[in-house]
């Protein structure tokens, strides 16, 4: 079974929240761990995201918080430079979008696209 | 007439080329037109979208808390000067043989008391860095939300996005947000432009002029932010004005306007009144009256297509950093 | 300390930088003295001043952390203790630093406690020494300029500003300086150590706002200040001269619009020397003889 971890911002979290609108700030990260054959979600866990607070440097400490959480995959609007950046050298892929759409919705979506980039 | 929230940010990297005055055009127009609408003065470092507006009072003001400064405890410290020493940013200031740190310069940074033999050093946190305020109906009839850092600390990107989620949250779902971002780069000014639809790009042709303008439309590309420009004073350079014009051409960027150099700006700024109203009739005022028309009238009602049609293909690539040894990973 | 006094204004345009050069010019006919232009993201006082050619530049570096991997052992300190987030790592990456990120603050180099942040350096702009000649008037002009595309100018306007005043007390004279625009800390830092603070404001409702600003940090630092209305006449001064009593201001001078100090602009010769007999001309050097005793040392 191929499993992958997908991070999605949102605002209080979980499956039945929407995607937030930013990346650097948004006040929580909603990750879900998903079987990538099957669709299956095997398990969510809600991060708080220290950028929120930050002054600055918001991006690059939620790139952390993502990496450190074990995703590999963010989805979501598009992160600014210095979060990009910091994204690519976690080795995590970006898949911009689904802001406003559910999680629970998100993550089909999110794992459409990658079965489809696999098979490209 | 907007069936969802639109964000509008009006943008131009350096500051005096003409945001303010362009965004506040907007404004009035954009309400004339009956959007349901909020504006939001994200330049923090100076506002002064309230005094075009002719906002003369706050109907709210709220402190807004970030960061923290170093104090020393006076009973603690044995006076080595260690943390003059070491600061960054020469806050540590000596007088007599005394010790005092300038809360008008520390960031906050931890280097004096990591430093500190006694264990002298504190901080204050939770330090009031600015206030957001509000203008419940500006006399054109739309809610203003304004930012303001607290002279002497340093500039926050934290303190736009608080300043935008207050304005959407006055705007409570459907219709314009319109911000007048802050100025210069960095983190106010992406948190100005994150989550942002549309953006209006001021420039000016010169030299200066253009190379802001390549560094803010990088990044609206970052964001897929689809941009409309509108270059301020064009008949101070004819030359330049074929360079922005080239760019615009081959980055895809629609020219929305072009207002000539009048004096009746400055003196309208001087007075506090939009130039629109002062001088109605002056060439710059007839040139914006016709940009906001264009942006309220015909852009913002087919806002969907206007995104199709000039978003960025993908997102830029732009790597910041330099790349270290990275044989362990 | 040599005496020192600083001008500064807010938001850009208030005319600081024409005060500043033109008490330059006439301390200039008396003594040697240095001015230094802080205004790092846009210098302006050369061009006001006629110089053709900025002179002799010297880089300003300030701290940037370099990573000895061998003894990284990837504890994560030096990325906790980052204020800015220029410093990131993960459970399998090993940290890198993000230069435009970075203020030089250090704190990482004091955190690590296997010895793997080394003390570098960067580049982030330079500082231009160019002395200075109109007619009788001679003095040095320090520029301090940021790199296109740095974020914090706070770390240079202390990198020159400290240059500054070392030389100054090296040469034993006066040192003036211009502080650039805004209220952030760089302007706290420009005018640390001032004698005077001359907050140079102008007749409109922004100039009022700014002008309060700049009382705020004065005040709050407890510092000699004077305030000077530029372009008087082009608006109404009554609130800015209620405002400079209510911060109990020791001085408020005005300063009259006058198209003689356009001319001078475009010429590129202060308005003292261009137009001497002026009533524009007159108002500053009437200022400027107020200011001689703190000044001339």
């Amino acid at each position: 079974m191929a499993k992958v971890k997908i991070a999605f911002p949102t605002e209080k979290g979980g499956l039945d929240d929407v995607v937030y609108d930013r990346l650097g700030r948004t006040p929580t990260f909603t990750i879900v761990e998903a079987d990538t054959e099957t669709g299956e979600i095997l398990d969510v866990k809600i991060v708080k995201n220290p950028g929120y607070e930050a002054g600055s440097g918001a991006g690059v400490k939620a790139a952390q918080v993502i990496a450190d959480a074990g995703a590999t995959v963010y989805a979501g609007p598009n992160p600014g430079p210095n979060a990009y950046a910091a994204l690519q050298y976690f080795k995590v892929k970006v898949i911009p979008g689904y802001v406003g759409l559910p999680v629970r919705e998100a993550v089909k979506k999110v794992l459409e696209e990658l079965r489809k980039e696999e098979q490209g | 007439m907007l069936d969802s929230k639109v964000e509008l940010v009006v943008a131009s990297g350096k500051g005096g080329v003409g945001k303010s005055t362009v965004t506040s055009s907007l404004a009035i127009v954009a309400a004339e037109h009956g959007y349901k609408m909020v504006a939001a003065d994200a330049d923090a470092e100076a506002p002064n979208l309230h005094i075009v507006l002719g906002v003369a009072s706050w109907d709210r003001e709220e402190p807004y808390y970030e960061g923290r400064v170093a104090y020393i405890l006076e009973d603690k410290c044995t006076n080595c000067g260690v943390c003059a020493e070491v600061c960054p940013l020469g806050a540590v200031e000596e007088k007599g043989g005394k010790y005092w740190i300038n809360p008008f310069i520390c960031e906050g940074c931890i280097t004096c008391s990591i430093n500190c033999p006694e264990h002298a050093i504190r901080y204050k946190h939770r330090v009031q860095a600015g206030w957001i305020r509000l203008r419940e109906k500006t006399k054109y009839g739309f809610p203003l939300v304004s930012g303001e850092i607290t002279p002497g600390r340093p500039n926050s990107g934290k303190l736009v996005t608080e300043v935008k989620n207050y304005a959407s949250k006055v705007l409570g779902g459907e219709g314009l947000l319109l911000v007048d971002a802050a100025a210069g780069i960095g983190c106010q000014v992406i948190s100005s432009l994150t989550g942002a639809h549309l953006a209006v790009l001021v420039t000016e042709p010169t030299p200066a002029g253009f190379s802001d303008l390549q560094r803010i439309h990088r990044l609206t590309k970052h964001f897929m932010i689809a941009p409309m420009l509108v270059i301020n004073k064009y008949d101070i350079n004819e030359e330049f004005i074929e360079t922005i014009e080239e760019y615009a051409r081959a980055e895809n960027i629609p020219i929305v306007g072009r207002i000539p150099y009048d004096p009746a700006v400055p003196k309208s700024m001087a007075k506090g009144v939009p130039v629109m109203e002062a001088y109605p009739s002056s060439p710059a005022s007839k040139a914006l009256k016709e940009v906001s028309e264009k942006i309220a009238g015909e852009i913002l009602p087919k806002w969907r297509e206007f995104r199709s049609k000039y978003k960025p293909r993908k997102p830029e690539p732009y790597i910041p950093l330099i790349l270290h040894d990275t044989s362990r990973g | 300390m040599p005496p020192l006094v600083s001008f500064t204004g807010g938001k850009g345009g208030t005319g600081k930088s024409f005060i500043a050069t033109n008490i330059a010019y006439l301390l200039g006919l008396e003594r040697r003295h240095l001015l230094a232009d802080l205004d790092v993201e846009a210098p302006n006082d050369h061009i006001l001043l006629g110089v053709k050619e900025l002179g002799e530049k010297e880089p300003v570096p300030i701290f940037f952390p370099r990573i000895d991997y061998s003894k990284c052992t990837l504890c994560g300190a030096c990325a906790k203790v980052c204020d800015t987030g220029a410093i990131i790592m993960s459970k399998n990456r090993p940290p890198i630093v993000m230069p435009r990120l970075c203020s030089g603050c250090k704190a990482c180099l004091y955190a690590c406690v296997y010895d793997a942040i080394k003390p570098g350096a960067r580049i982030i702009g330079f500082m231009h020494t160019t002395p200075v000649t109109i007619g009788e008037s001679a003095f040095t002009l320090i520029t301090g300029v940021l790199h296109q595309g740095e974020e914090h100018t706070a770390p240079l306007v202390h990198g020159v500003k400290s240059r500054a005043l070392r030389r100054a007390r090296e040469d034993s004279v006066p040192l003036l300086v211009d502080t650039g625009a805004g209220t952030g800390n760089s302007i706290s830092i420009a005018i640390q150590y001032s004698d005077l603070v001359v907050a140079v404001t102008e007749p409109t409702p922004l100039g009022l706002h700014d002008l309060r600003a700049i009382l705020e940090i004065t005040r709050g630092l407890g510092m000699r200040t004077w305030v000077v209305l530029n372009r008087a006449g082009i608006g109404d001064s009554d609130p800015h001269r209620r405002l400079a009593r209510e911060y109990g201001v020791e001085h408020y001078h005005e300063v009259p619009y006058a198209k003689e100090a356009v001319e001078a602009y475009v010429k590129g010769v202060p308005v003292v020397a261009y137009a001497p007999n002026s009533r524009v001309a007159e108002k500053i050097r009437e200022l400027y003889d107020l200011m001689r005793p703190i000044i001339a040392g």
